[in-house]
């Protein structure tokens, strides 16, 4: 099961569950978009606060088992991948 | 240098000293920096900036400017392309272009004190200065407001009448100055602390601080006849000033050649662009290359600082020391336009400790100042300022050592960060073991009256993003590298030192460079800690790009297929060793014969960014009298990952905790109550000197990174977090008064002892 963590300031949307499973089969992969919109499926309005015209909403990151991947939407996610929604970080 | 080592990978180059490839240029000063830049035909720039911190623009006449002998070119906000709202790529996420116009050009409002209203270009700087002087400008001044707990309420008019609060993805109604919320929750925070023995809850303050880079910002900017532009400039990220131009303008990157100059400190403040746009206006309207150069004041009050800051901090604890629960509320100056450096404080605030129940809220709130930015391990000082505090009044009251209570809660590989992701490997407990075991920690206080000992923790997470790199292989098989990551801290070295690694060369036969934006692949900024670990693995990976192609040639001269070569110890080796082993060195005489020049490449976008972490130990002296601070010694100890060149890992090490301590001590915009600056130069802005701090000890713990092929984490950060709390608790043990206000300078200091009566009673020291 990957797993899509819900920022916590849109829990309203998903009854409080902070965490929605979604199933890949072993040796599949879903890119973050599809995994979105399954989430969007069970709890309608995540995806509109997560994204602007189709894309993330901006300074907000993907990362997928603890790296941030720069693929974003694009990236691609396996059966035990973590995925958070969290602002990227550069640094002075 | 005491140096702890968790994991011992053998090397020949990396962990040496070699002296810097610049070393001699930068000490005799042939070192070319942006105010050498020099054109016989180049017109100076100056510029009008606002008296006013708060004020709307009524009118500009320029037209007295213009007709003073020797006034080449005037620019206002009309020469800026009208942009419309749009998101762009920024320092701190991404930020709406038509607020970076307005920022380098106020058109309608002047929002902050210094805010340019007009450049003029003359044929020398006397000139160009009165000319500005001859700008008429009519203004209504309004209300200024710079205080973040000013700006948040309710009553308090907001900067820009459209702004709302942006709450991920969603919008208030109202138009006000608090311009982001972020929040981090996880667990129950309530029962967290219902189940707590002990719970603390405290309110701190930080006030707006400057990077202090001695180099004045500049550039020098040629627009040519057929529309291409160079610029020469101080900055961090020659591809992100390019970037930034091209959208400003709205021209094609490829219009624009960035070539950065050496650059005189930058700390996350050389990466937006302020002159560079200003003199690009200028010189297209004369024709003429326009150099311009900031002045220290204008460098105060119109570059980018750190964050003012209020935070409200609450820990609760088991009588064992185990934390189980904690919260944090945080609001963050941004300055006259969004930003998002509190998003950025609360994801590190709690980054040090193992929290089942937590919740964040961060709040980034505009103010009539200049627009904040990057300040080496960005908001991350401000965040755990009070954290660091109250953990340590958490060890006073269970009677516990305060690095005890740390390692009994620090986060370890597979831990998760407050905003979600799991920790990879990570070396927060051999920093704490390391601290504990060191003979700073085990040695007893110097004797005497209201001194102590005080500790406290770092975090910052260490960037990766894109780096290019190239590497030649010369004739006589030394080697050229090639990047694009400006050198600030010494990375010409560790370029060069790890290329040597791969290369089999010492590191003075590898020549390290830097390139402008046309000559080398595309390389995001000197920042973020980030430089060592990402173009030095770019570096890494055209090294391979030159093992693989030199292979082949040694199947060449070997007459053999190329499987029966391999690398190892810096030579090419016969799997059946039938031949002798062939070095690069051996191979650069070669290279014409067996197919021509070598030339390797690597472009990366690495993952495998391993966090940093710090404790810092500090043995200080209050006068009661006076109230001055006096640091008697001081040991910063950190997880650096593989040190590639220790001398300047220890660099990095001392230089952020003397920032650290100048924040704690001494360093604050000091404001009237219009908003103006009233302390713009070193003389009133206290930067610490040699005389304020001692020879700061480091002990480097090298956690080697995994992610990296040499183990590299970033190191240039995470020591400016620590100091702070370091020696805020130092003094809450040496006099028992918790100082929640940075800075702690003498006359605070001075106020909370008399406003007490009395030297409190103090806590026991720490000592192991």
């Amino acid at each position: 099961m990957a797993v899509v963590h819900i920022p916590a300031l849109i829990l309203d949307l998903t009854d409080g569950e902070d965490s929605i499973e979604v199933e890949i089969a072993p040796d599949a992969r879903m890119t973050v978009r599809e995994l979105l919109a399954e989430v969007e499926r069970r709890h309608p309005g995540v995806e509109s606060r997560l994204l602007d015209n189709g894309e993330l909403v901006p300074g907000i990151a993907v990362f997928i088992d603890g790296e941030q991947s720069r693929a974003g939407l694009h990236a691609n996610a396996g059966p035990e991948s973590e995925i958070h929604f969290i602002p990227a970080v550069v640094g002075g | 240098m005491e140096q702890h080592e968790a994991q011992k990978n053998e090397y020949n180059i990396i962990g040496t000293r070699p002296i810097r490839h610049d070393g001699e240029d930068k000490v005799t000063g042939r070192a070319q920096y942006g105010a050498d830049i020099s054109f016989p035909d180049q017109l100076y720039g100056k510029v009008l900036r606002s008296p006013h911190a708060h004020a709307r623009i009524l009118s500009i006449d320029t037209s007295k400017a213009l007709a003073m002998p020797g006034v080449r070119a005037v620019t206002t906000a009309e020469d800026l392309p009208r942009l419309k709202d749009r998101m762009v790529a920024g320092e701190a996420g991404a930020e709406n272009i038509r607020y970076v116009t307005e920022r380098v050009l106020a058109s309608d409002k002047a929002l902050f004190e210094g805010h340019p209203i007009a450049a003029v270009a003359a044929t020398d700087p006397w000139i160009a200065e009165e000319a500005v002087k001859a700008i008429e400008v009519k203004y209504e001044v309004l209300t200024a407001v710079t205080e973040v707990r000013d700006a948040m309420k309710d009553d308090t008019p907001p900067l820009h009448g459209e702004l709302t609060t942006e709450t991920l993805g969603e919008k208030s109604k109202k138009a006000t100055n608090i311009v982001r919320h972020t929040r981090h929750k996880r667990g129950d925070p309530d029962k967290g602390f219902a189940e707590a023995d002990l719970v603390i809850e405290r309110e701190f303050e930080t006030k707006t601080v400057h990077q202090g880079y001695i180099e004045p910002h500049n550039a020098t900017a040629l627009y040519r006849s057929d529309g291409q532009i160079t610029l020469w400039t101080s900055t961090q990220a020659p591809f992100w000033v390019r970037r930034d131009l091209a959208e400003l303008f709205d021209i094609p990157l490829s219009r624009i050649k960035v070539v950065p100059m050496e650059i005189g400190g930058g700390f996350g403040g050389k990466i937006a662009v302020y002159l560079e746009p200003l003199a690009i206006l200028l010189s297209k309207k004369s024709g003429r290359p326009v150099k311009m150069i900031m002045t220290r004041e204008e460098v105060f009050y119109a570059s980018g600082p750190a964050s003012g800051t209020v935070t409200r901090i609450k820990i609760g604890v088991k009588k064992d020391g185990t934390i189980t629960a904690a919260t944090a509320w945080m609001a963050y100056e941004a300055g006259a336009f969004p930003s998002n450096w509190a998003m950025v404080g609360s994801m590190c605030v709690l980054a040090c400790y193992r929290l089942e129940n937590l919740q964040i809220d961060a709040y980034d709130v505009l103010t009539n100042t200049s627009k904040v930015m990057a300040y080496r391990a960005p908001s991350s000082p401000q965040a755990m300022f009070g954290v660091e505090s109250i953990i340590d009044e958490i060890a006073i009251k269970l009677d516990m050592d305060p690095l005890e209570l740390r390692l009994k809660n620090a986060v370890q590989e597979g831990d998760r960060r407050a905003d979600g992701p799991k920790f990879h490997r990570i070396g927060l407990k051999e920093t704490i073991r390391a601290a504990m075991e060191s003979e700073h920690y085990k040695s007893p206080l110097p004797s005497g009256a209201n001194r102590s000992r005080g500790v406290a923790s770092g975090f910052w997470f260490n960037a990766g993003m894109q780096s290019s790199a190239t590497v030649g292989i010369n004739m006589d098989g030394t080697a050229n590298v090639t990047t694009g990551s400006v050198d600030i801290g010494g990375s010409r070295a560790s370029m060069a030192i790890m290329a040597a690694e791969a290369l089999g060369l010492t590191a003075e036969q590898v020549r390290p460079i830097v390139a402008d934006t046309d000559s080398i692949g595309y390389t995001d900024v000197t920042g973020g800690s980030r430089t060592t670990f990402a173009t030095g693995y770019a570096v890494y990976e055209a090294c391979q790009d030159v093992i693989r192609q030199l292979k082949t040639r040694v199947a060449k001269l070997w007459d053999v297929q190329e499987d029966k070569v391999e690398w190892g110890d810096g030579a090419f080796h016969h799997v059946d060793n039938g031949k002798s082993p062939m070095s690069v060195g051996d191979l650069g005489p070669k290279l014409e014969a067996t197919g021509g020049p070598v030339m390797g490449h690597g472009t990366v976008n690495p993952k495998g960014v391993g966090a940093g972490f710090g404790i810092h130990i500090a043995d200080i002296e209050v006068d009661p009298d006076t109230g001055k601070v006096t640091i008697l010694r001081y040991t910063a100890v950190q997880d650096v990952g593989q040190a590639i060149h220790p001398a300047y890992v220890e660099g990095q090490m001392q230089g952020g905790a003397t920032q650290g301590i100048g924040w704690a001590l001494n360093e604050e915009y000091i404001r009237d109550a219009e908003g103006r600056m009233l302390n713009p130069g070193f003389l009133d802005y206290r930067v610490p000197t040699a005389l304020d701090v001692p020879d700061i000890e480091t002990i480097l713990v090298e956690v080697p990174n995994p992610g990296h092929p040499y183990g590299v984490r970033g190191v240039g950060e995470t020591p400016i977090v620590p100091p702070m709390g370091t020696i805020h608790n130092a003094i809450a043990r040496a006099i028992g008064l918790r100082m929640r206000s940075l800075p702690m300078s003498p006359p605070k200091v001075l106020h909370e002892i008399l406003q007490r009566g009395q030297t409190v009673e103090a806590a026991a020291p720490v000592t192991s």
